[in-house]
């Protein structure tokens, strides 16, 4: 599958070629334009021929079984390949508009495109190292795209983030140190097969040093606190690939190693109380936010909550859940903030309180916000049968989680109340004309916005098939089809 | 001869320092300089593990017991992504210095919430 490999090549070449090209304004358009453009393609065409076969594997150099390095992707997997590259095209399309003149161009556009390499590579990797290569390659390209305006929250954000980051790494590498001297072997299959045969126990330590190195990314319940900071502070198009795409990808990863790797021998327990603690903290938090896109990042901390909850509880039907989460929240979550982002430009205010000329001057990017926080919270749309089988999952554990998950939801629902009725509000007095919208922003966020609409009758009608895929997620698949490589 | 635990001794000693390093101070130069060492620690760990007594180094060898190749290109690869890591955050202190005239990190406290 020659498809496989292209998705990390083509935007490796893509960050090279826009620094090679970084005075050439047009050229850089072109190449932006046809590697995403490319890149989207590829996935699609991964997506259709491991929905033909299962999974997709490939072999890096060719070497004999057990040797070499390889990709795997399975069903699960190519959905989320197709989430981090159309949700790159959108966020490029839109830091079009959002880009101001004087700003490094290629700089951005490189950043970005190894961002794009890190995820995919994430989802792709096989073994335990090229996870932490790709996991710090897609880092350090966030720590750079949060702080790309240079303004100074911008510059805080960044080193939060890049120091919390670089300890996790460390941490990270000490595992997997630790792991490959139990192993002797860093291949998930391998260490599938030593914690299969009984020798889970003196993995304990190392790969929970492992779950600190991938869970930051993904916002683990403890460590959290950079992503308020940086998802509020990036800009907008940011913002949305770092919470639709990095996100979910690390939720992957985690739920790769963990959930599919390790098994029930995993940290199933931990994970399932520490999503438990995060869902309530994040809505929480989000409810009693002023600035609009800090109250977003509190509700993608309460998300990832819910993600490591059925990460924890490790069965066919919340695994299916799982799917349908990662999927929703990264649509949802990626048309509420560049809506939000829209919404700010419009207004020219970041808090709340101060949005009330939003439903005049930004009556489209007003409903685009509004049809996210629907899906988000469960409305007409994918979304719908990501809250269903989360619920019937949790319910089959505990009813106190049941009520946890509950209680989250509503109150997420209060928070984007809150923030629609400010929307709706009176505009404060002295508000000069609005600004003009750049068309790209517009596009881009309708872009986002419009399968989040289609996706109820999409997702009824495609529902047996994810099902089957969750099922692939279950008996593990992609860790299967490690093995040959 | 064999050294028994003290490598791993050693190794978890300098990660610990780099560790301590890293968070006790304010400056974020000292900071940098921290993560450097306790990834030291844990290169010197990585090669412990791979180390087999009296092994020669993994060159072409026919019939001579070499020690674990593995772990020097994870070694390699580990100070490269640490190297980037490092200058990106040095370069971020080299914007606040510019902005602020220090390199103080505790004092950065204007996102809250």
């Amino acid at each position: 599958m020659i498809y496989l490999p292209l998705l990390v090549v083509l935007p490796l070449l893509a960050a090279v070629g826009t620094q090679a090209a970084r005075t050439r304004e047009k050229l850089l358009t072109i190449l932006w334009v046809g590697f995403s453009g490319a890149l989207v393609i590829d996935a699609c065409a991964v997506l259709v021929s491991v929905w033909a076969n299962g999974v997709a594997a490939y072999s890096i150099g060719g070497w004999p079984t057990g040797l070499g390095l390889g990709m795997v992707a399975d069903s699960a997997g190519s959905l989320l390949l197709l989430l981090v590259c159309a949700m790159g095209f959108a966020s490029l399309w839109y830091a079009e508009g959002e880009m101001k003149p004087s700003r490094n161009r290629a700089g951005f556009l490189s950043a970005f495109m190894f961002l794009i390499a890190g995820l995919n590579g994430m989802v792709l990797s096989t073994d335990l190292f090229n996870i932490f290569v790709f996991v710090e390659l897609a880092s350090v390209s966030a720590y750079i795209l949060v702080g790309s305006e240079g303004r100074p929250g911008q510059i805080e954000a960044s080193v939060k983030y890049a120091f919390l980051g670089t300890l996790s790494s460390l941490v990270f590498l000490a595992g997997i140190a630790l792991v490959y001297d139990q192993v002797g072997a860093l291949g998930l299959w391998s260490i599938s097969r030593f914690a299969e045969s009984g020798g889970a126990g003196p993995l304990g330590i190392p790969m929970l040093m492992v779950l600190v190195g991938i869970g930051l990314p993904g916002a683990l319940f403890p460590m959290f606190f950079w992503l308020p900071d940086a998802h509020s502070q990036a800009p907008s198009s940011v913002s949305a690939v770092l919470s639709a795409a990095y996100v979910q990808v690390a939720l992957f990863s985690v739920f790769r190693v963990f959930g599919q790797c390790l098994g029930r021998g995993g940290f199933g327990t931990m994970l399932l109380w520490s999503g438990a603690a995060a869902v309530v903290l994040g809505s929480m938090a989000a409810l009693v936010q002023t600035d609009l896109k800090r109250l977003l990042a509190y509700s993608t901390v309460a998300s990832c909550g819910v993600s490591f909850m059925l990460i924890g509880i490790s069965t066919p039907s919340s695994f299916t859940a799982l799917l349908f989460h990662i999927l929703n929240h990264g649509l949802a979550k990626a048309a509420m903030f560049l809506s939000a982002g829209l919404l700010i430009h419009q207004t020219s205010h970041r808090r709340i309180d101060q949005m009330g000329s939003a439903w005049t001057v930004g009556r489209p990017a007003c409903l685009m916000f509004l049809l996210g926080a629907l899906a988000d919270i469960g409305g007409p749309s994918v979304g719908f049968f990501d809250k269903a089988y989360s619920f019937i999952s949790l319910a089959g554990i505990s009813p106190y989680l049941l009520l946890i998950l509950i209680v989250g939801v509503a109150t997420l629902a209060a928070a984007y109340a809150r923030a629609f009725q400010f929307f709706l509000g009176p505009s404060p007095a002295g508000d000069g004309r609005p600004a003009e919208t750049p068309r790209s922003m517009m596009a881009a966020t309708a872009v986002v916005s419009l399968p989040i609409a289609a996706s109820a009758p999409l997702a009824w009608l495609l529902l047996d098939s994810l099902r089957v895929s969750a099922v692939n997620m279950a008996s593990r698949v992609a860790i299967w089809a490690m093995e040959v490589i | 001869m064999t050294l028994g635990n003290l490598p791993y001794a050693v190794a978890f000693l300098i990660f610990l320092v780099g560790i301590y390093c890293a968070l006790s101070s304010r400056n974020l130069m000292k900071a940098v300089f921290g993560f450097s060492i306790s990834s030291y620690g844990i290169n010197i760990l990585f090669t412990q593990i791979g180390y087999v007594s009296g092994a020669g180094a993994p060159i072409y060898a026919a019939g001579r017991e070499v020690v674990d190749p593995l772990v020097q290109a994870f070694v390699l690869t580990a100070i490269v992504v640490e190297f980037g890591l490092m200058m990106y955050i040095l370069s971020l202190g080299v914007r606040m210095y510019e902005e602020r005239g220090d390199m103080d990190i505790s004092l950065l406290r204007r996102l809250k919430g």
